[in-house]
C-alpha cells in the first residue's frame, strides 16, 4: 500500500487532480490523457508513474495502448475516512440538536 | 431539525439548523457541562476529562459505546470567537490509523439563519502541508461518484 505522504504529494498537483476528475468518467489511454490536459507526453508519463506509485490508478496493456484506469486502493483510506468520521459528526450534530431542544424546554 | 451531509475527498462536512439562537448553540460546545451531556453519537457516553477553552488549550474525551468500548480523543483550541466559530485539532487515540497519528482541524461555525442557528462542522485531514493542496481536490460529485464506480468495478 502506498504511504499517505505518497497519496498526498499526488493529489497536490493540479495536471494530476483534473486527471483522476477525467479519470472518474470511466478509464482511458495515455494519449487522449495528453490531448486532453494539453500537457507533453513527457510530462503526462511523469504524472501517470507519480498517481501509479500512489495506487490512484492503474495502467494496462490494451493492444499496443496503454489503458488508464482508477485504482480503488489508493482512494480506499480517504473513503474509510470520510464515511467513519461523516457518520460520526452527523450523529453528534443530532444529539446537539436533542440537547439544545431539551435545554430550551428546561427553560420554559 | 434539517441535517446534511456533504463529503469532498480530504474533509468531512456537515451541517444542521437549531431553533435556538447562536449563543446556547456555541455554549454546548464550549460549556464543558453542557458538552459532557450531549457529545457522540446517540449509543455513547462522553466524559470530559480535560477542557481549557483558550486558544493553545487542551481538551481530552473518554468516550464510551453502550457495548462498553472506550475510546479516548484529544486535541489543543485553535480558534475560539464567541457565537461564530470554534476551531481544534483532533486526534484519535485508539483510532490512529483513522487519523495516521497526525493533526486532523475540526472547525465549527455558527450563524444565525431562518430565527434560528445554522451549525456546519469541517473536519479537514491534515497529513502535511502537501495536504493543503490536496484539501482543494474538489470533486464536483465526489466521493458519491467514486464510490459507484469502485463498486460498479468489483462487479465486472
Amino acid at each position: 500500500m502506498a504511504s499517505p505522504d505518497a497519496t498526498f504529494s499526488a493529489l497536490a498537483h493540479p495536471v494530476r487532480r483534473r486527471m483522476l476528475d477525467r479519470l472518474l468518467d470511466g478509464p482511458t489511454t495515455v494519449s487522449q490523457l495528453g490531448a486532453e490536459h494539453a500537457v507533453s507526453p513527457g510530462a503526462i508519463s511523469q504524472h501517470i508513474r507519480v498517481l501509479e506509485k500512489a495506487d490512484l490508478i492503474r495502467r494496462t496493456l490494451n493492444g499496443r495502448q496503454h489503458r488508464i484506469e482508477l485504482d480503488e486502493k489508493g482512494f480506499q483510506p480517504v473513503l474509510t475516512w470520510a464515511e467513519k468520521y461523516g457518520a460520526f459528526w452527523g450523529a453528534n450534530l443530532d444529539s446537539l440538536g436533542a440537547f439544545l431542544m431539551r435545554e430550551k424546554t428546561d427553560e420554559r | 431539525m434539517n441535517g446534511e451531509t456533504a463529503s469532498n475527498v480530504n474533509e468531512v462536512k456537515v451541517s444542521a439548523w437549531y431553533a435556538v439562537g447562536v449563543h446556547q448553540a456555541f455554549s454546548a460546545w464550549t460549556d464543558p457541562a453542557k458538552i459532557a451531556v450531549w457529545f457522540g453519537p446517540e449509543n455513547y457516553r462522553a466524559e470530559v476529562l480535560e477542557m481549557e477553552v483558550k486558544i493553545g488549550g487542551r481538551w481530552r474525551f473518554k468516550m464510551i459505546s453502550e457495548s462498553g468500548e472506550v475510546s479516548h480523543h484529544r486535541g489543543r483550541y485553535l480558534a475560539i470567537e464567541p457565537d461564530k466559530l470554534l476551531s481544534f485539532t483532533w486526534e484519535s487515540e485508539e483510532d490512529a490509523d483513522l487519523t495516521e497519528g497526525r493533526e486532523t482541524r475540526v472547525s465549527v461555525h455558527f450563524r444565525a439563519e431562518s430565527g434560528g442557528s445554522r451549525v456546519t462542522l469541517v473536519h479537514e485531514r491534515l497529513p502535511s502541508l502537501k495536504a493543503k493542496d490536496a484539501l482543494e481536490f474538489g470533486w464536483s460529485s465526489g466521493i458519491p461518484k467514486l464510490r459507484r464506480l469502485l463498486e460498479g468495478k468489483r462487479h465486472d
